[in-house]
């Protein structure tokens, strides 16, 4: 951000950057920076102007001084930029840059901002203009639940209510699960990059706040974080979307695994996100973090299997530990009282089989045991595996099946393009079994935005794509 | 709700508009997105927040000619509503419809689509 600011002071002419400062980014926004636009924001004196400021006001001037002068004094917020003075140079951030500032005005005030964009229009160097503005100006419910209605699916236009899940989502059994570890291990740290509500740990945020962390939208900053307090002895879990896992890639690699630093990487919306599109599809993380060595990676096929990964998580020192999981609801497995060790690199043989072994990698597990169904409705015998393990496989299972079946088929809600599937070929290739795999997965494209039942029935992501692809490869 | 006010299909109907009739179309814009959403579900708060400033900076600028960058995009759905996508805002983040965040390939209008929040800066660098 700063090597940006810096580089647009330098290079940069006509540029007009909006801050839209609501407060608000996703939920309230936090840290140093926000208590300085509040500091801006809320100082009273804005009597001196700058230069440039004047030059403004005589701008304004002509186009009805009364007018203007009247905004100035009633207007609570001012107009311009206070000048620096005191202890505490005012003389904003931005200025420092050498990016002229100008603000904060009332981002709601429509003939105000018309007249300062034309004011601004008119300036040959990059400016930085401060607005005022209510996240959910208009709509009482929104202005009263910020962060419920920064996006949200269908409500109720009167009451603003929206309709309530039978089941906990991923999200809210990961925030729950890890609040109630950090109360029995002192050690527990969380931290966001501004997705308290999004990730779930307004819970923990509420019951344990001196070990939860909110860095802001800083991926890369959160992850360096985490390493720092690992290095103390603490056990981080730093909480990140997949999509936004992507950001710090190069921490998890030079910082993390390098020294193996026991960091939790727990990456919600692990798996196609749906209607937010491509921007937000967690399809990645598999093939970005499967090359990293000493890395493991897990993802859970139910709610109850979601709690003992955590804990073991909880209690593995040995390197970075990543989990995935996906958006919204799971199939609703209650977790038993006590979670349990599992064993990192042992899957879980279902059943047993000698035609076909369906391999579905946690929210495709399910697919899976659909799919087993309509193959044994075929007369095909099926073998059916929970394989838990991204990193490191369950290499014994696999080997073992693969040479049971005349099929492999992998399932996973992530890209075909080096993901589970692919390493589950290296695999038994290395290993010299020869029995054909086919994949169920995401193309090798930019997967559009729409819901998920929809597009996984378009690309091929349900139990009648995968019987096809299983048929057709039985068939060759 | 003003029902005299012309229909917006492009920048150019919004500049045609009298300024005194811009407070009943920053109205008409709020009760649409809140009315469309409850079905649709979105990025409601923070649209809310720049229905102003979206009209303002087309009233002042020209796009495409001008650049309008969203940091982050999900603040561009009043943008789209007056970039000649009023009429699919119904469609937003529905499959096949208008996607959520601005998208190059969706119109002329959105000249950046970012998704993850903080870029804005990076990308505006230009004599």
């Amino acid at each position: 951000m700063f090597e940006a600011l810096n580089n647009i002071a330098a290079h940069t002419k006509r540029l007009i950057t909006v801050l839209n400062d609501n407060e608000w980014s996703i939920d309230k926004n936090v840290g140093a920076i926000a208590k300085y636009f509040n500091s801006i924001a809320t100082h009273p004196g804005y009597a001196n102007l700058h230069e440039k400021a004047s030059k403004f006001v005589e701008f304004m001037l002509g186009d009805g001084a009364r007018k203007l002068a009247e905004r100035v004094e009633n207007s609570a917020k001012g107009l311009l930029l206070p000048q620096s003075e005191g202890p505490h140079n005012r003389s904003t951030l931005f200025e420092e840059f050498g990016i002229r500032y100008y603000g904060p005005i009332d981002g709601h005030d429509l003939p105000l901002l018309i007249q300062t964009f034309e004011f601004l229009k008119t300036q040959n160097e990059p400016v930085i203009l401060h607005i005022l503005t209510e996240k959910g100006r208009g709509y009482k419910p929104a202005l009263e639940d910020p962060s419920k209605f920064h996006g949200l699916g269908k409500y109720n236009i009167e009451t603003g209510e929206t309709q309530a899940t039978d089941k906990p989502t991923y999200s809210q059994v990961f925030a729950r699960t890890v609040t109630d570890f950090a109360k029995e291990d002192k050690k527990i740290v969380a931290i966001t990059a501004a997705m308290p509500g999004g990730t779930g740990l307004m819970c923990f945020k509420k019951e344990i706040p001196e070990r939860y962390f909110d860095v802001g939208i800083a991926e890369e900053h959160a992850a360096l974080f985490a390493c720092g307090l690992a290095v103390q002895g603490l056990r981080p879990f730093l909480t990140i979307y997949s999509t936004f896992m992507q950001r710090a890639i190069d921490m998890i690699i030079h910082d993390m695994a390098i020294q193996h630093l026991p960091v939790r990487l727990c990456m919600d919306r692990g798996g196609l996100s749906g209607d937010d599109g491509p921007t937000h599809h967690g399809l990645f993380d598999i093939a970005y973090l499967r090359g990293i060595p000493g890395l493991v990676h897990m993802q859970p096929k139910d709610e109850d299997e979601f709690v003992d990964m955590l804990w073991t998580m909880a209690n593995y020192e040995k390197g970075p530990i990543a989990i995935r999981y996906p958006r919204g609801n799971g199939p609703g497995v209650t977790p038993k009282a006590q979670p349990r060790l599992l064993e990192i690199g042992k899957g879980e043989l279902i059943s047993d089989g000698t035609d076909v072994a369906l391999i579905g990698l946690g929210d495709m597990f399910t697919t899976a045991q659909a799919a087993k169904k309509l193959l044994e409705a075929k007369g095909l015998s099926v073998a059916l595996i929970n394989p838990r393990w991204i990193k490191p496989l369950d290499a014994t299972l696999i080997e073992d099946i693969a040479k049971k079946v005349k099929v492999v088929c992998t399932l996973e809600d992530h890209i075909l393009m080096n993901g589970f599937g692919c390493g589950v070929i290296e695999h038994l290739s290395t290993a010299g079994i020869t029995t054909p795999v086919v994949r169920v997965g995401w193309p090798d494209a930019f997967v559009e935005h729409g819901t998920p039942a929809i597009l996984r029935q378009k690309h091929g992501l349900t139990a009648e794509a995968t019987v096809e692809k299983v048929l057709a490869q039985l068939a060759i | 709700m003003d029902t005299t006010l012309p229909t917006i299909t492009s920048p150019t109907d919004l500049k045609a508009l009298p300024p005194e009739q811009l407070p009943a179309l920053a109205e008409k814009i709020r009760a649409t997105l809140i009315e469309t959403l409850s079905e649709t579900g979105g990025h409601l708060g923070p649209n809310l927040g720049v229905v102003e400033l979206t009209i303002a900076m087309h009233r002042v600028f020209d796009t495409p000619k001008d650049k309008f960058v969203f940091d982050v995009a999900h603040q561009g759905y009043v943008h789209k509503m007056l970039t000649g996508r009023w009429d699919k805002i119904h469609t937003i983040r529905q499959y096949e419809g208008l996607n959520g965040f601005l998208l190059r390939s969706e119109s002329e209008h959105d000249c950046y689509g970012a998704g993850h929040a903080r870029s804005l800066v990076d990308l505006c660098l230009r004599r």
